[in-house]
C-alpha cells in the first residue's frame, strides 16, 4: 500500500498503465558534423513549431469541454514554447558548438529548470516544471514518440505517471481512464485540479510510484484516503467495491436527503456534520445537506512553508468559513501539528516516535506564540458566525485548563484593543487518547462539548499503526475495548448535560450508525460526501432498536459474532 | 535610446499572467529590442523566461530600454500597463 496525497475524491479499481518518461528515456547528446548544423536547427525548428500546434490544439479542445477557466494553465506553456531564451539558446548550441538537436534542448531545459527550481518564490519553483513539460512536448516531436501509448490505455486503466502535464490529462481523458496517481503535484496541481473537474480519483506525491507499480498490475486508487493499493487480494477489492457501492447509492441520495433531518424513525434528531480543511469545501458542506462543521483540521495552512501562518491569513480563511455557514456552527481543532505532520519551522525536531511525541495541545502549549496566534485568528473570526473550537491530543485535564487559561489571555487581550469576538463561543477536547477517554468524567465537567477522534482513538487502543500493512486489519471499530471507551465517553459527557460527538472515519460508515445511534451519539461528523449516507442511515433506524443493538453488542468480544450480528438481517 | 522606469504595482508581484501580458505587448514589436531590468538583473523583454527570474515584488523598481522602430509607442503603452494592480484587472 503506498500512501500519498489524496488529490480529487473516489474509488477506481483496474489495471495500471505505466507511462513512460520521454525526457530521461531519449535525450542522446552528440556531436554533429558542420554539415548536419542547418539540418539540426531546422529539425528543432519544425520540432517547436508542432509542439506549440499541439498545444493550441489542446487548449481549444480543453475550452469546449471545461470552459475558459481552464484553458489558462496552457498560456503558461504557449509563452515558454515561443520564448526566445529558450529558441536562441538551443539554436546557439547547435550553431557553435555542433550539438545534435536533442542534447541541445536538453541542456537549454535543464538549465532554465535548475534556475527556477533554485528560486525562493514557490510560485516560480513551479514554472520550473512548466520549462521541463514543455521542453518535453518538443521532445516529443523531435524524437517521434509519443509519451502515452494510448493503445495500452482503456476504459480499465489507472494511469501512473511520475507527473502528468495538463495536456496528458485532456488526453487521457479521451480513453475514458479511471484515475491517475502521480510522483509528483500537490493538492493544487494541475494534475488534481483537472481530475477534480473530471470527477476521477487521483492520488498524488507517491514517491517512486512509477518504479513501484509495473503495468499490467491490478491496484486501487482510494482518492478519499490518498492511497493506492498495489495487486491488492480479493478480499480489499471486495471492500473497496462496497464503498464504490456506497458511493453511488449516495448519488441518488443526495437529491432527497439534502434538506431532510437526520430523525431516527421514532421521532430522535441527531445532527450530521462534516469534517473538512479548507475553506472552499464549505460549498460540498451545504450541497451535501451538512449542519455546520464538526471538524475543521487547521493543519493545511501550516505545512509545507517556511514560516508559521501569519494572524490575518488565518482569520480571513476562518471567517471565510464561518460566514459561509452560519448560522450552523463550525468546531475548529486546534492545530496538530508534530507527530506525522511535517511543519518546516521546527524540522530540526526529529521525534522517535512522533505520533506519540509533541504534537496537538502538546506542541501549542510549548511554542505558546504559534497558538496564541490562531486562538486571536479564531476568537476574531467568531465575530462573524457561530465558532467552536476544540483541543487535539489532549491526554489529561490539566492540559485542557491550560489551554483554556491561554484562551482566556487571548480574550482579555482583544477586549482590552475593544476587538469583538464571540463571548459564547464553545470551547471542548478532541477525545483521542485512551487516558482521555478512561477520564472522560473529569474532562465533561469542564469542557462544553467532548469530540471523539476515533482514528486516533483506536490506533492507540490496539496499539496498530493504521499506515502500516501488516498490522492495519487489527485496527478494528469494532474492538469490545473500543466500543466500551466510546460508551464511557458518550456516558461522561451527558451525565454532564455536554453533547458528544465523533469526527473520526468511523462515524462515517453507515453500517455503524445504528450502533452509534444506540450508544447516544449527538453528532455525526464526516466527509461532506459521506453526509448522505450517514443520514440515510439514522433516518432508517429506531431507537429503541439501536439501544437494544448496542446493548447486545457490547455484551459480545469476538469479532466475528460482532460483525455477524451488525450485518443480520442486512441485505 | 529611450527608457523608463516603472514602479510594480501589480499586488501579488510580477507572476506569470502579468509578464504574459506584458509580453503579449512587446512581442508584437519585432523590431524594437527590449531590455527590462531589476536591481542590476537584466532580462530580454520578449522573454517570459527571463522576466519571471528578475522576481519582481510589489514595489520595485523596472527600468526598461527600447531600441528600434516603435520604441516610444511601445513605452507609452507599456505605462498604461504597468499603471494598473494586474492582479485586479
Amino acid at each position: 500500500m503506498l500512501k500519498g496525497i489524496a488529490a480529487s475524491r473516489g474509488i477506481a479499481i483496474g489495471k495500471a498503465v505505466v507511462l513512460e518518461e520521454a525526457w530521461d528515456a531519449c535525450v542522446l547528446p552528440r556531436t554533429v558534423s558542420i554539415d548536419e548544423v542547418k539540418t539540426e536547427v531546422a529539425r528543432f525548428e519544425a520540432a517547436l513549431r508542432k509542439a506549440e500546434t499541439d498545444v493550441r490544439e489542446t487548449e481549444r479542445r480543453l475550452e469546449q469541454r471545461m470552459g475558459r477557466k481552464f484553458a489558462h494553465l496552457f498560456e503558461a506553456y504557449a509563452l515558454i514554447l515561443q520564448d526566445p531564451m529558450l529558441r536562441d539558446e538551443v539554436i546557439r548550441l547547435i550553431e557553435r558548438e555542433r550539438v545534435n538537436a536533442e542534447g541541445a534542448l536538453s541542456r537549454v531545459v535543464e538549465k532554465l529548470h535548475r534556475t527556477f527550481s533554485e528560486m525562493e518564490d514557490a510560485y516560480l519553483r513551479e514554472r520550473g516544471r512548466d520549462v521541463l513539460d514543455a521542453g518535453r512536448k518538443i521532445l516529443e516531436h523531435l524524437v517521434g514518440a509519443p509519451r502515452i501509448p494510448l493503445e495500452q490505455v482503456s476504459e480499465a486503466s489507472v494511469v501512473i505517471a511520475h507527473n502528468l502535464t495538463p495536456a496528458d490529462t485532456v488526453a487521457l481523458r479521451d480513453a475514458h481512464v479511471l484515475a491517475f496517481a502521480t510522483e509528483i503535484g500537490g493538492r493544487d496541481s494541475h494534475t488534481a485540479i483537472l481530475a477534480q473537474s473530471l470527477e476521477i480519483p487521483a492520488v498524488v506525491g507517491l514517491k517512486d510510484v512509477t518504479s513501484r507499480i509495473k503495468s499490467g498490475t491490478m491496484v486501487i486508487v482510494d482518492g478519499n484516503q490518498g492511497l493506492v493499493v498495489v495487486d491488492p487480494d480479493a478480499r480489499t477489492i471486495e471492500s473497496y467495491r462496497r464503498e464504490q457501492g456506497v458511493l453511488v447509492v449516495r448519488e441518488k441520495a443526495l437529491e432527497q436527503l439534502r434538506d431532510q433531518p437526520a430523525v431516527t424513525k421514532d421521532g430522535v434528531r441527531v445532527v450530521v456534520a462534516a469534517n473538512i480543511d479548507d475553506p472552499s469545501e464549505v460549498r460540498s458542506v451545504l450541497s451535501h445537506g451538512g449542519e455546520g462543521v464538526g471538524l475543521y483540521r487547521t493543519e493545511s495552512a501550516y505545512l509545507n512553508r517556511k514560516e508559521f501562518p501569519p494572524e490575518e491569513e488565518l482569520f480571513s480563511a476562518y471567517r471565510q468559513v464561518a460566514e459561509g455557514l452560519r448560522p450552523h456552527p463550525v468546531v475548529f481543532r486546534i492545530v496538530d501539528v508534530g507527530g506525522d505532520r511535517y511543519v518546516q519551522p521546527f524540522n530540526l525536531v526529529r521525534e522517535e516516535n512522533p505520533n506519540l511525541g509533541l504534537r496537538g495541545i502538546r506542541f501549542c502549549l510549548r511554542h505558546q506564540d504559534v497558538f496564541r496566534t490562531q486562538i486571536r485568528a479564531l476568537l476574531r473570526a467568531s465575530a462573524h458566525g457561530k465558532i467552536q473550537i476544540m483541543f487535539p491530543m489532549v491526554s489529561r485535564v490539566e492540559e485542557f485548563r491550560a489551554a483554556r487559561a491561554v484562551l482566556e489571555e487571548v480574550k482579555a487581550e482583544l477586549r482590552l484593543g475593544a476587538v469583538p469576538f464571540d463571548a459564547t463561543m464553545a470551547s471542548g477536547v478532541m477525545i483521542e487518547v485512551p487516558s482521555a477517554a478512561l477520564t472522560a468524567d473529569a474532562i465533561a465537567r469542564e469542557s462544553d462539548f467532548l469530540s471523539i477522534g476515533t482514528n486516533d482513538l483506536i490506533q492507540f487502543t490496539t496499539a496498530v499503526d493504521r499506515l502500516n500493512e501488516n498490522v492495519a486489519d487489527l485496527a478494528d471499530p469494532l474492538h469490545p475495548a473500543v466500543l466500551r471507551l466510546l460508551k464511557m465517553i458518550i456516558d461522561a459527557g451527558h451525565a454532564c448535560g455536554k453533547p458528544v460527538s465523533m469526527c473520526g472515519q468511523m462515524a462515517g460508515d453507515p453500517l455503524l450508525v445504528p450502533v452509534l445511534l444506540g450508544l447516544g451519539l449527538d453528532v455525526f461528523s464526516v466527509a461532506p460526501s459521506a453526509i448522505p449516507v450517514v443520514k440515510q442511515a439514522v433516518r432508517e433506524a429506531t431507537m429503541k432498536d439501536a439501544k437494544q443493538l448496542a446493548t447486545e453488542i457490547l455484551a459480545l468480544t469476538e469479532r466475528s459474532r460482532i460483525r455477524e450480528l451488525l450485518t443480520k438481517g442486512r441485505p | 535610446m529611450p527608457a523608463k522606469s516603472f514602479t510594480v504595482r501589480t499586488s501579488g508581484g510580477m507572476h506569470a499572467r502579468p509578464w504574459a501580458r506584458f509580453v503579449g505587448i512587446t512581442s508584437r514589436y519585432r523590431s524594437v529590442t527590449i531590455t527590462v531590468v531589476k536591481d542590476g538583473m537584466e532580462a530580454d523583454g520578449k522573454s517570459l523566461l527571463g522576466l519571471l527570474t528578475l522576481e519582481a515584488e510589489p514595489g520595485s523598481t523596472l527600468v526598461v530600454t527600447a531600441d528600434g522602430d516603435g520604441a516610444e509607442t511601445l513605452l507609452a503603452e507599456l505605462d498604461v500597463l504597468l499603471a494598473k494592480d494586474l492582479d485586479k484587472d
